[in-house]
């Protein structure tokens, strides 16, 4: 079957950092070599407040307009062909919906969440590219990340991750995640994981 | 007895969920006669597109012909047996193994040999060496195959459940469109569990989704909520039919009143529009606005393994100014093994809605009930796999079989209910998984 992008796709005007967050993934800009360092800086902080379960910490790193995407995956004869949906998402999400996951933990039937999940991201080989906004930069990384939750076994997922962070009062934030998953059919339980 | 369930329907051994033995009878004996869904017509729209689905033990290739026909054709090369197709979605004329290169058209036949003039008998067959196909039947767009050469056509088949997939269908407008290639994710537990969970069960909201429920993610459409709704009430018909096929419909009416106080002369349809009800009103019949009006959620199952749901969330996983919006999902619950299925969603949105909605319906699944949905389905695939744990880490009739009492003989018939089929009012009720197994157990018989 084709795999068709949204025939619809909202409007957005290509200045402006918030349009960013909707619509499709904006390509790599020039390579920004000089800003790798401090970009993985902000991401393994990110990270380390995601396995931590600092989550208050983790929200302040979004900006209001953050887009969380997982695209479904597609397993194609043709390897030049894309690996994964321009337009069926696996899960998507805002800030706000991310903060309702969060806002789960500390409550008694949060069947999912309890017991909790440890989770490690493992973060490598960080590129950061110019982004068609001003104060925006796109971010690719490789990311591995474990989940343990008992004594049954511990996930495994590997993903690329594509980031726009933007420059905001001083400091990066997360503007949106688009999380590009290695394997065909994931598990629940690697479906669980926020990457 | 049939195997592992009395002959109330009220109890089922637990081996039924945990046994790869018994999972072998269910191929032959529940999937093989069975029409099951292998998609939508839209995901092979072109010549050549194709996709590959399980169908029983079978992985089948899901492809149109030159001649526009869909076929399911059997994923194996007649020579060897080897996998035809490793992709699960594309666009071809031919299907040409990768051992010694056997190629079949698109149609299923077999239209090249390497060596064939020089290393075979003359009398090579063939016709004999196409791809096995199965029937296909495509219903509004729906797509449903079996093997079985004596079973019903499809129509038949489905019979009563016919009717109420074309009331959801049509209360949307009649016309639908696919959303992208559906999602799958792998979950732990018998197919049956989160099967007969679409079949009726309003029981588990309470606890499963307590929390959902506290977060407001149903927002103004949820029976006593807090969104401005205080003062209704959720009340439920169920509905199923001999052959295990089920719809479990909850509407919202006025505390104290009755599904027939409803006001039909002004039909709601919550979730979609309001501006847009009159309109979706006069592209029902009666009987199905009857039926639609005032609906909340509606649930189901096109046995065996085939499901539904259409409901409706605001804007708690939206933004603030998001209205009520609708969403319809089907799903298939594929069988791994006896302890795992794949899980596959399409989600369906009415063309007759405008970009904007249909963009949101589909968030609006995203966010909650899709593969990865963190904000609900985790909660049931939770639940799902305790079961599965805790079956397998029993002794053989330790803890006695699954239970299926809930509203046994408490249900009401619903008065001039308009769809066919027995329609029992009962809220909170087994009355359709009891049909399910039913039909299961019925199917499944004695073990040898």
């Amino acid at each position: 079957m084709t795999d068709r992008s949204d025939p619809h796709p909202p409007a957005r005007p290509a200045t402006s950092p918030e349009g960013l967050a909707d619509g499709p993934f904006p390509g790599r800009g020039a390579r920004l070599a000089r800003l790798d360092a401090e970009i993985t800086a902000v991401l393994t902080e990110e990270g380390a407040a995601l396995d931590e379960g600092e989550h208050r910490r983790w929200l302040d790193l979004l900006d209001p307009a953050f887009r969380y995407e997982i695209p479904v995956p597609l397993l194609r004869e043709d390897p030049a062909l894309e690996r994964h949906s321009r337009s069926a998402v696996l899960f998507e999400a805002t800030k706000r919906v991310l903060e309702l996951k969060f806002g789960r933990a500390g409550l008694l039937q949060a069947w999912s969440d309890r017991p909790g999940t440890t989770t490690r991201h493992f973060l490598g080989s960080v590129r950061v590219f110019d982004a068609p906004a001003a104060g925006v930069v796109r971010a690719d990384a490789n990311v591995l990340v474990t989940a343990g939750r008992g004594a049954g076994h511990t996930v495994l997922v590997s993903a690329a991750r594509h980031d726009l962070l933007r420059e905001r009062h001083g400091r990066w934030v997360l503007l949106r995640r688009r999380v590009l998953l290695d394997v065909e059919v994931a598990t629940h339980e690697q479906l669980s994981v926020i990457f | 007895m049939p195997f592992g369930v009395d002959s109330s329907v009220h109890t089922i051994d637990r081996r039924a969920f945990i046994d790869n033995s018994v999972l072998d009878i269910e191929f032959d004996r529940v999937f093989h006669p069975s029409w099951q869904f292998l998609g939508f017509a839209g995901e092979v729209r072109e010549p050549g597109d194709y996709v590959v689905r399980m169908l029983g033990r079978d992985e089948v290739v899901v492809i149109r012909g030159e001649d526009g026909e869909v076929r399911a054709l059997h994923n194996s090369c007649t020579h060897r047996g080897t996998r035809l197709c490793r992709a699960s979605l594309g666009n071809t004329a031919h299907l040409r193994c990768s051992y010694h290169g056997w190629t079949f058209a698109n149609d299923g036949r077999l239209v090249g040999v390497p060596a064939l003039r020089s290393g075979y008998p003359p009398d090579f067959d063939h016709a004999g060496h196409g791809l096995p196909a199965t029937r296909v039947t495509s219903r509004r767009g729906f797509l449903f195959a079996t093997w079985d050469p004596h079973a019903p056509d499809l129509e038949e088949y489905l019979g009563e459940i016919a009717w109420y997939l074309d009331a959801l269908l049509d209360c949307g407008g009649g016309e639908w469109e696919v959303c992208g290639p559906p999602q799958r994710v792998r979950a732990q537990g018998n197919w049956k569990i989160p099967t007969d969970n679409f079949a009726g069960d309003g029981y588990h909201m309470r606890t499963t989704h307590q929390i959902a429920l506290d977060q407001g993610i149903y927002g103004d459409t949820l029976a006593n909520g807090t969104r401005g709704r205080a003062g209704t009430d959720l009340t439920a018909v169920n509905i199923a039919t001999p052959a295990g096929h089920s719809v479990r419909a909850g509407y919202v009416i006025d505390s104290g009143s009755s599904l027939e106080d409803r006001d039909l002369a002004a039909p709601q349809f919550p979730g979609y529009p309001p501006e847009r009800w009159a309109e979706l009103a006069a592209a029902q019949t009666p009987e199905q606005v009857r039926f639609t009006s005032h609906c909340e959620v509606a649930h189901g199952v096109v046995f065996p393994n085939t499901v539904f749901l259409s409901v409706a969330h605001d804007r708690a996983v939206g933004e603030e100014s998001d209205p009520l919006t609708r969403y319809l999902v089907v799903r298939s619950h594929v069988p791994v093994s006896a302890r795992e299925t794949e899980c596959l969603y399409w989600t369906l949105v009415p063309t007759a809605m405008d970009p904007q909605w249909r963009r949101r319906s589909y968030r609006f699944q995203a966010r909650t009930q899709s593969a990865g949905g963190i904000l609900f389905e985790m909660d049931d695939f939770e639940n799902f796999a305790r079961i599965d744990d805790a079956l397998a880490r029993s002794a053989p009739g330790r803890g006695g079989p699954v239970d299926l009492t809930l509203g046994a003989g408490l249900g009401t018939p619903a008065r001039d209910f308009p769809g066919p089929a027995r329609a029992e009012v009962a809220t909170l009720s087994e009355h359709n998984q009891r049909a399910f197994y039913r039909r299961w157990s019925a199917l499944v018989g004695e073990l040898p």
